[in-house]
This record gives C-alpha cells, sequence and structure tokens, in this order.
C-alpha cells in the first residue's frame, strides 16, 4: 500500500516535471485518455488494487425513489451499514487514509468517529459537460493575472482534467459541476467553544452556474462563473439582511453588495474575499473557506502534492433525512451517526503563503475528489506551524442532475474550539430544489433592493 | 388651535390603537396558524428513504430536466416572518448646564431654548423601553404585505422636572384671566412633551408589495407607508438626494450614538414602482401622497434645543424686558401651523450598472422641506389686546414647498475599499436665516390679521415666501472599508464621509430682499458662510467569540466640521464642532445585545440662535454628554406552508 502511493507520486512527480518543461497543456493524443483510462471528468477510471475502490461505472443516475423537484431528498444507499468505524483508539490503523484534522478532531473529542462506508463512485456529469471537458483540456490554460492564476479558454465542463498544478486543481474545484441553477434553503450554525449552538443564518438563495449554461460558450462568456443571491429570513436578529455575489474567475472582477435593512437600497460590499470574516457566518469563517476554498488565487503557492487514496465524507445524502437540524448537531462537532465516509482518491494540494501576503493560514493542504472535483476537507495552519482549522464538505447525491454536489460545509477551529456548520436542510421542506435558469436580472443590486421589503 | 391639536392628537392616538389592536389580532391569528403548519412540520416532510418509498418503484419517476421545470403559480407558499425587538436604555448626563446654553443673561434668546437643559440634573436622563415589532407575510416570491409598529415608555417624562427658572419655561401655562400672568409651572413637562416622550405607539410601516414579470424584466410595486432612500449618502444623508424622500426622526439620532441616516428616516405614504428593464439597467419612481414633517426633540426633552419648535412648542418669549405685574417676557402664540401641501413630493431615478464595476444612479425628485422655518407676525394673535400686554403677536411654522433636486451618484469597489459619492443640486432650497423672520402684520378686510412680506404681498410657503430660497449644491463622499485582519482587530470596518454644500445664487430675497442672485448678501444677512463642509467616520473593531458565543466589538466615531456654517442650518454641523464617541458592545449568541457609550459633544458651546438672532453654529448640546447603557433582544417566530 505504501510502497504503492510512494510509486503513483512518484509518476505524478515525474509527469509534472516533464509537463512543466514542455507545455501545461494537453496534447489532443493525451486527452484521448479521457475517453479510456481516464472517466471522462479526469478520474482514474480503474479501481484500486485492494479492491476497496471500485472501478468507475458512468455517474449515478438512479432516481432516488419518491423524489420530486423541489422536495426533500432521500438516501440512495439507506441500507447500507458501516463497514467499520475509526475513533482515537483505532486511528494509527489508518493514519495514512487520515488527514491532519480529522485526527485531531478524533484525538480532541472521544465522541468524534469516522463511520467508513461502502465506496460508491457517484460523481459525474451530463454527457455534454463531458464534451465541454474533453474540449477544455486542449483548449483551456492558465493565465497569471493580477488577481492571480485563472483559467482562460475553458467553459461549460472541468477546466483542466489533467491538471498538472496545484492551481489548476483548485480551479477544477471551483468549476466543477453542481447543476445550472438551484435554490436553498438552509440554517446555518455557529458552534461555541462551550459546546452550545447558535443559529446564524436562516437563509433564502438563489444560485446559479453561468458558466454551466449549456448554450454557452468560452467566447460568450464573460467570466462570472457563480451568482448568489442569499437572503436572511432568521434569526430575527438578522431577519432581512441579504448578500449578492457575482463571483468572477478573475478575482478583481467580483462584484458583491449589501443590502441594508432600513434604508431598502443596496451598497457594494469591500473586500469580500480572502481572510476577511465574513458577516454571514458570524464573523468565524472568512470569504475564502465557504465550501473548502473560494478566494483569491494570488496569495498562495499552490502546489500539487499528487493524489492518494483518503477517507472522506461522501454520499452523505443520510445527513438529510432526520427533520430537525439538532439530530445531525452534537455539542462540538457534527453528529458522527449522520455522516457517511468513504474511500476515495483525491488529489493532494498545498497552499503556502507567498512572502509580501498576509493571511492567517501560513499554509493549507486541500484534499478534492477524483470523481467531482469537490474539495472535500482541509487543513490549515498558523503562522507558527499549529493546525488552526479543518474545513469539510459534504458531498451529496444528486441523481437528477448527475452531479455529487457538497451540501453542508464548516469547520472545526481546533485552538478556539469553535465550529461552523453551514447549509443545514433538515428543517427544511425542500432541500437543493433544481430550477430553471434564474433570469440575469435576479442577481442585480437593483433587483435585490426593490424586491426586499425589510 | 390648542384645542383643534389636541383633538387631531386624539383621533391619531385612536388610529394607533386600532391599528396596533387589529395587527396584534392579526398577527395572532397568523401566529395560530403558523403554529398549526409548524407542528404539522414533523410529518410534512415525508421520509423519502428507498425503504419507505419502495412501493413507490414502479412507478420509476423520471428526473425532471430542468428546462422542462413546471412554471411557478403567481401566488406561492404563505410565509409569516414576525419579530419583536425588547429594548431597555438609560442615558446619564454627565455634566451641569452650563451658561452659554442656559443662561438668559448671557444669550436673551436662551429664554426659548434652555427648557431641555435646565429640567435635567446631571445623572438619569432617561429609563426608556422600546418594543420594535415587525410583521412580513409573503406569498411566495411575487406579493406580500409588511406592518411594523414602534411602542416606548419613559417614566422620566412623568416625574418631576429640575427646572428652576419658570420665567424661561415655554410650556405648561395657566389659563384664566388672571392666570395668564404667574409663571408656568416648570416642575413638570409640558402635556404635549410628556404625550410623546413618555408613553406612545406609532405605525411605521404598512404597505404591500407585488411582482410583475413582464417578459425579462420585472415590475416592483408598493404602496402604503413606508421609508425609502436613494444615493449614497451614509450619515449626512440630509445633504443628499436621502434628505429629500423622506423626514427624520431627531430624537433617534440624537440619542442613538453614530446612527446612520437609514435608522432615523420616518415612514410616508406612498407609492413606488421599479422597473427592471434589463439586468443592468432600472428604473424607479415614487409619489408620496402624505406631508409628513421631520420630528423634533418635543419642547423640554433631554435633547431639545429649541423650545419654540416641534412638539409641545406654545409660546415664543421676546426677551424685551419682564412685563409689568407678571415677571415674564411677553410673547407670540404659536398659531396654525402653514404646512406644506400634501401633494407635489415625487421621484425618479435610473440606476445603471456600468463596465469595470461602477454602480450609476441619476436621480429627480421634488420635495417639501420637513423642517420649519419661523414666520412672526407681531400685532396678530387671538389674544393680542385681550392679554395684553402679555401676549404680543404670533408666530408659525412654515414648511417651504416644491424644491426640486437633481442628483447623480456612483459607486465602486477597489481592494479593501468600496467608495461612493453623490453629487446633486437644489432649486428653490429654502435657506437658513435667523430665526425671527421679520414680517410686519397687515389687516386684510375679512381675514384679519395676517404675516406680510413687502416684496410679494401676503407671505407664504411656496411663491411668496418671507424666507429667502436659493440654489445649492450638495456633494457626499463616503467610503467603507473592511480592513485586513491586523494586530488590533481581525474584524474592522472603518465607515467615513465628507458632505459639503454651497450656496450659489439666492433666488428669492424674501422679506428684506438684498440683491437677489448674491450669495454673499445672504450669508452677511444670516451668519452663515457660501460653503461648509463636515465629516464623519466610524471605527468598529470587531472581537469575535472572546468567549463561547460573545462577541465583542468597540465602536469609536468621531465627527466635526472644520469649516462654514450651513445655508442648511446648524442641523447640518456645528461649526469647528460635532462630537466623539467610544462605544462598548456585546452580542451573545445572536440574540442578545448589551451597548454602553459614551458620547461627549465637541465645539465652542451656545443656544443655537445667537442674541443677534442668527443661527450661531455652536455646540448647542456642549453641556449634554451622556452615557447610555443598552440591553435589547429580539424575539422571532417564522411559519410557513409547504410549496405546492
Amino acid at each position: 500500500m505504501q510502497k504503492n502511493f510512494a510509486r503513483t507520486l512518484l509518476v505524478i512527480a515525474v509527469c509534472m516535471l516533464a509537463a512543466s518543461v514542455v507545455i501545461a497543456q494537453v496534447t489532443p493524443q493525451e486527452a484521448q485518455q479521457l475517453k479510456t483510462t481516464l472517466t471522462p471528468l479526469g478520474a482514474e477510471k480503474a479501481g484500486n488494487k485492494d479492491g476497496t475502490i471500485p472501478a468507475w461505472n458512468g455517474v449515478y443516475s438512479t432516481p432516488t425513489p419518491g423524489f420530486h423537484n423541489g422536495g426533500r431528498r432521500g438516501d440512495p444507499f439507506a441500507n447500507e451499514k458501516p463497514l467499520f468505524s475509526i475513533s482515537a483508539k483505532n486511528m494509527d490503523q489508518y493514519a495514512d487514509k487520515l488527514n491532519d484534522g480529522t485526527k485531531a478532531m478524533m484525538k480532541k473529542y472521544p465522541t468524534y468517529r469516522v463511520d467508513v462506508y461502502p465506496t460508491h463512485r457517484t460523481g459525474g456529469a451530463p454527457q455534454w459537460v463531458y464534451d465541454n471537458t474533453l474540449k477544455n483540456a486542449t483548449r483551456a490554460s492558465i493565465v497569471n493575472l493580477p488577481s492571480g492564476p485563472t483559467p482562460k479558454g475553458a467553459y461549460g465542463g472541468i477546466p483542466f482534467p489533467m491538471p498538472h498544478t496545484g492551481a489548476e486543481v483548485m480551479w477544477n474545484h471551483r468549476l466543477r459541476w453542481r447543476g445550472e441553477s438551484w435554490h436553498l434553503d438552509v440554517n446555518q450554525y455557529l458552534g461555541t467553544a462551550d459546546g452550545k449552538l447558535v443559529l446564524s443564518t436562516d437563509g433564502q438563495a438563489e444560485q446559479q452556474m453561468p458558466y454551466y449554461f449549456k448554450d454557452g460558450s468560452p467566447e460568450k462568456w464573460n467570466g462570472e462563473y457563480w451568482m448568489i443571491r442569499l437572503v436572511n429570513s432568521g434569526p430575527p436578529i438578522r431577519a432581512g439582511e441579504a448578500v449578492l455575489g457575482r463571483q468572477n474567475v478573475d478575482d478583481d472582477k467580483t462584484l458583491a453588495w449589501v443590502y441594508l435593512t432600513g434604508q431598502r437600497r443596496v451598497r457594494k460590499l469591500p473586500n469580500p474575499c480572502c481572510d476577511t470574516p465574513s458577516p454571514a457566518m458570524s464573523g468565524v469563517m472568512s470569504f475564502d473557506e465557504l465550501e473548502m476554498y473560494d478566494g483569491r488565487m494570488d496569495r498562495f503557492d499552490w502546489k500539487l502534492i499528487g493524489k492518494k487514496e483518503m477517507y472522506i465524507p461522501y454520499n452523505t445524502n443520510k445527513m438529510l433525512q432526520p427533520t430537525k437540524d439538532s439530530a445531525v448537531l452534537m455539542p462540538h462537532h457534527l453528529n458522527p451517526d449522520y455522516v457517511r465516509w468513504e474511500l476515495h482518491r483525491v488529489w493532494v494540494v498545498e497552499a503556502t503563503l507567498k512572502a509580501g501576503h498576509r493571511h492567517p493560514a501560513a499554509k493549507s493542504r486541500y484534499y478534492i475528489d477524483e470523481d467531482t472535483w469537490q474539495g472535500v476537507l482541509g487543513d490549515r495552519w498558523d503562522a507558527r506551524g499549529n493546525l488552526w482549522k479543518t474545513l469539510w464538505t459534504m458531498p451529496t447525491v444528486l441523481p437528477e442532475i448527475q452531479a455529487t454536489v457538497d451540501f453542508a460545509f464548516g469547520f472545526y477551529d481546533m485552538s478556539s474550539g469553535t465550529w461552523y456548520v453551514a447549509n443545514l436542510f433538515n428543517q427544511k421542506h425542500e432541500q437543493y430544489g433544481i430550477t430553471p435558469r434564474w433570469p440575469d436580472r435576479v442577481f442585480s443590486p437593483d433587483a435585490l433592493a426593490s424586491e426586499s421589503v425589510r | 388651535m390648542q384645542r383643534l391639536t389636541n383633538d387631531k392628537k386624539k383621533c391619531m392616538r385612536l388610529f394607533i390603537l386600532i391599528v396596533l389592536t387589529s395587527l396584534a389580532l392579526v398577527s395572532l391569528t397568523m401566529s395560530a396558524a403558523a403554529q398549526e403548519v409548524k407542528t404539522d412540520n414533523p410529518q410534512q416532510p415525508t421520509a423519502t428513504t428507498a425503504q419507505d418509498a419502495a412501493t413507490d418503484q414502479a412507478l420509476a419517476i423520471p428526473a425532471p430536466e430542468p428546462e422542462k421545470y413546471t412554471k411557478a403559480p403567481y401566488f406561492g407558499p404563505a410565509k409569516l416572518q414576525w419579530t419583536t425587538t425588547a429594548k431597555y436604555s438609560s442615558m446619564f448626563r454627565l455634566l451641569p448646564k452650563s451658561a452659554p446654553i442656559s443662561s438668559t443673561t448671557s444669550n436673551p434668546n436662551n429664554y426659548n431654548q434652555d427648557d431641555g437643559d435646565r429640567n435635567f440634573h446631571g445623572g438619569l436622563v432617561s429609563d426608556r423601553t422600546d418594543f420594535l415589532t415587525e410583521m412580513d407575510v409573503s406569498f411566495g416570491s411575487n406579493f406580500g404585505f409588511r406592518a411594523s409598529a414602534a411602542a416606548w415608555w419613559d417614566p422620566m417624562y412623568n416625574q418631576r422636572t429640575a427646572n428652576n427658572n419658570a420665567l424661561s419655561y415655554n410650556s405648561n401655562f395657566h389659563t384664566g384671566n388672571a392666570a395668564w400672568m404667574l409663571p408656568p409651572d416648570n416642575a413638570h413637562f409640558g402635556a404635549q412633551t410628556r404625550d410623546l416622550e413618555f408613553l406612545q405607539a406609532e405605525l411605521l410601516d404598512a404597505f404591500v408589495h407585488v411582482r410583475v414579470p413582464l417578459g425579462q424584466s420585472t415590475l416592483t410595486i408598493r404602496a402604503g407607508q413606508f421609508a425609502q432612500q436613494w444615493g449614497q449618502t451614509l450619515f449626512f444623508g440630509g445633504n443628499g438626494i436621502a434628505g429629500t424622500m423622506a423626514p427624520i426622526d431627531l430624537i433617534k439620532l440624537l440619542s442613538v450614538p453614530n446612527a446612520e441616516f437609514k435608522e432615523i428616516i420616518r415612514p410616508v405614504p406612498q407609492v413606488s414602482m421599479n422597473l427592471q428593464i434589463t439586468p443592468k439597467v432600472s428604473i424607479g419612481g415614487y409619489y408620496q401622497l402624505h406631508f409628513v414633517e421631520t420630528r423634533f426633540p418635543s419642547v423640554g426633552s433631554y435633547f431639545s434645543t429649541g423650545d419654540v419648535l416641534g412638539q409641545g412648542a406654545t409660546r415664543w418669549f421676546v426677551p424685551s424686558g419682564p412685563t409689568p405685574g407678571s415677571g415674564m417676557q411677553p410673547w407670540f402664540i404659536r398659531e396654525n401651523d402653514i404646512k406644506a401641501k400634501n401633494s407635489g413630493q415625487f421621484g425618479v431615478q435610473v440606476q445603471v450598472r456600468a463596465p469595470h464595476g461602477w454602480d450609476l444612479g441619476f436621480y429627480g425628485v421634488q420635495f417639501h422641506d420637513t423642517a420649519p422655518q419661523l414666520y412672526i407676525t407681531p400685532g396678530a394673535g387671538p389674544d393680542v389686546g385681550v392679554l395684553s400686554p402679555m401676549e404680543i403677536g404670533e408666530y408659525n411654522e412654515v414648511y417651504a414647498e416644491n424644491i426640486k433636486a437633481f442628483g447623480m451618484s456612483a459607486s465602486k469597489t477597489t481592494g479593501i475599499a468600496n467608495w461612493a459619492a453623490e453629487f446633486s443640486g437644489r432649486l428653490n432650497q429654502d435657506l437658513a436665516a435667523s430665526v425671527a423672520i421679520p414680517t410686519v402684520p397687515v389687516t386684510v378686510p375679512g381675514v384679519g390679521v395676517v404675516a406680510y412680506a413687502p416684496a410679494y404681498g401676503v407671505a407664504d410657503n411656496n411663491k411668496h415666501p418671507a424666507y429667502c430660497t436659493g440654489d445649492t449644491l450638495h456633494a457626499n463622499i463616503s467610503t467603507l472599508i473592511q480592513l485586513h485582519p491586523n494586530a488590533i482587530a481581525k474584524d474592522s470596518a472603518l465607515v467615513a464621509e465628507v458632505a459639503w454644500n454651497e450656496l450659489v445664487s439666492v433666488t428669492r430675497g424674501g422679506v428684506a430682499p438684498g440683491p437677489v442672485g448674491q450669495p454673499s448678501w445672504f450669508a452677511q444677512a444670516s451668519s452663515s458662510t457660501k460653503q461648509a463642509v463636515a465629516f464623519m467616520a466610524v471605527y468598529t473593531p470587531t472581537y469575535h467569540q472572546i468567549r463561547p458565543g460573545l462577541d465583542l466589538s468597540v465602536p469609536i466615531g468621531i465627527s466635526f466640521s472644520p469649516y462654514g456654517r450651513s445655508v442648511l442650518g446648524p442641523a447640518f454641523a456645528t461649526e469647528h464642532g460635532g462630537f466623539f464617541n467610544a462605544g462598548l458592545s456585546l452580542a451573545y449568541r445572536n440574540a442578545n445585545r448589551i451597548t454602553v457609550t459614551y458620547q461627549n459633544f465637541v465645539g465652542a458651546q451656545g443656544g443655537s440662535v445667537a442674541s443677534n438672532n442668527n443661527f450661531s453654529y455652536k455646540q448647542s448640546y456642549g453641556d449634554r454628554d451622556y452615557l447610555v447603557f443598552s440591553i435589547h433582544r429580539t424575539f422571532g417566530l417564522q411559519a410557513s406552508q409547504k410549496a405546492h
């Protein structure tokens, strides 16, 4: 196993070296691997030698019985039982497949554990996304803008299905397939160091990925990849507050507005980025910690470490089943009974703070799932080298749009004991409703101002 | 007139009572309905696990293609959101009253601007409980209504005052022939002041909102009573387009440290529309149905610096010397206000999201000034002659009509800062003249004695004012900066604004017209300057989770006017003065908040009207530094119907 991994690393290192010397892009011949040994999105098609990771057999699109769009979502793997559990007692046995944050959590809290279930490689996308991904393999490149390394020429698919650099992998995560347009109705909680849970946001959001408009093209696309309009209906103290974001791959062009209750107008939000604490997240989560990582790329050196097999949260539909948020929450972490972990191959990317830039995370390591390009786990170390925060997302199966998408996400702060969980759907009638394309005006500041009433 | 006002007040109170009661009834029924929905909740989200729905498997429902998504009905599921904020605050006066602000010997005009100062010893000056309840009901995203109401109670105003000078007390006059000569009862607050400050409730918002999808564009309509503002001003809204759109609540402005303009605007009955033409261009407009004045601190309340203005104002002492047999100064009695008409207040705006991240706005507004000018008419008044020599004339609050404003704004974010600028010009803006506008009385047969402006004939609040009007320019430049995490705090923000205005030309010269068109003449006659500038900044470092569940922020605010005496009056800024404040605000578990703030007024002290009858532009709050402690909690109830 160890040797296997080392060999993989070596192979990748050699490939990386070759790639960076010769050409950063993929040749049309190499790209053909996306039809043979690799999945259409760039994962290894084959399973692992141990048989613990099966081969990829296409995206999971079996409709969940009883599901109707706009309602609650079922668990396609509800019948399965955990293969085994990992806790502080036996974690050494699995140490090479666990990230530092998970190990630290198990050491700190006897209640924390990892239930490992059979691996299901549900990730994938509709055919047209595969087609675009194949095109992207040869047409997309990274350009260095003042806002950092930025994809160019990519559209409608994974931009770098055969990545050579850490930045490319991070962009695959940021531009992952998760549907075109959807609606969220979610609760978010702050967990305090003394184990109390505080409702931080009860919000309704319209979201859209213009990067994944089926009828678009790289030429017509203006770089805006993710639109967010979030309106708080609770907690009472924050009812009516709203934010609007138009995320651009060139982060210098990202726009955000905040709706000011009382005066019924909007104002541009300064600095919705990086290590700035997000007001929607009780000020404990920074903007770039959203969904593991979503921030400017210019502050860090992105190093691609390679690929490895890891236990990560996956196919976590089980977490959606209880009808009370409290069922999935424990004082200091999520309730392990409802968190499904599986063994998957992940890309490992290390971010080191560049000289002359500031960020409390001097070093970070991110784990990105090979099948979905979903960033699933992340560890952040402070300037003194202490493990500071461990970030996580909960990939959830959405068979009807052929995607496995992160639903809940959050972090555990190892130094302060504070934690945060965003996007819990348990108390909601609707769990990630897929919608027709939102008109662009939905994401305009004036629409927000004229349609808000508080 | 007094009786008439009382009747009106009674009607108003009755109206509020009815509205509040019905609001409460509606909320109760709604909440009962909501409870039902809520209790249904656990069953409603039907478990859709594989086992449970195994029987459905035969159906094998195909996944809906996003493109084939059925069109949502116009009315969606009902949703109720009801929040109530309860707040207790106590305020402590830190300084004794000072001579420049209260002594009638140092400034005879202090007869009419000392009650608020004299009514309070050092120590507790406010002991106030506030409720604000807000209810939103919507049926999907296209239709809904909203209502909100506030109520407050401050027992300080039901107790004895600290006033020691009955001769300068402008409330509680005795009635009846002989009693008229007696000094007023200065041990108690005036009835109207007590009415507003002791125990009161008011309806704030009450409006319906409708959204009409029109192809690719959307029309939103709002009708009812609400407050809104346009433009990019922050603290000095009165200097911008925002100040033309709504009256303000000066009580809140003065008693809530670092209040932003949004917190102090008062709702107005109006209809507004906004048409989103393209994602980047929208056009909006409103028409107001009723004229509502700015709320001044009522006479004799802690923040009142004028005893002849606002609720509770009845007499204006003329400091010409004590009347024989009484010892009191003679007075002008307050007679009917010359209110602005209910029609004629409207505006249009165009918002453009321009390239390179610029947000642009263009505005055109006609409005009536919500703060009054004062007309005095010696020799007029119901009791002149009857009670002479006590009553020697009357005065009126006069609200200028038909002022026009045009403006544009721009906003952009660069790095950690958002910048915004707003420029506007006003035509026919009434100018802050000396308070005592000299009108000469004249008897018109069949009408009686009326104010008379020699230049025009009978003075009014429109084309024939006795005050001056002019064309003015206004600019506000502001920034919101979200600082990078730094040595002081991980989360800190700086909000700052500079405001400037200039008198370009005098278009109407009032009663004693100087050469129209020349601001320098006006400046000389009124003690204002052609230009004035002021700034304000608030820096707020926030410390999250200092204890589990506890966030601390430390807002520090400063406001100063380095130059000028604005033609908009001392409300714009104190010359070479302003304030400094520092606070501690603790938020616990997103529900409770405790705040302590120290407020220090800066600048040379003096009553707002100087002994030469012109505005002094001095710090009339100079001896009213305070410490305010408040605690508040927000409660909420939410319920929603299940979709479809």
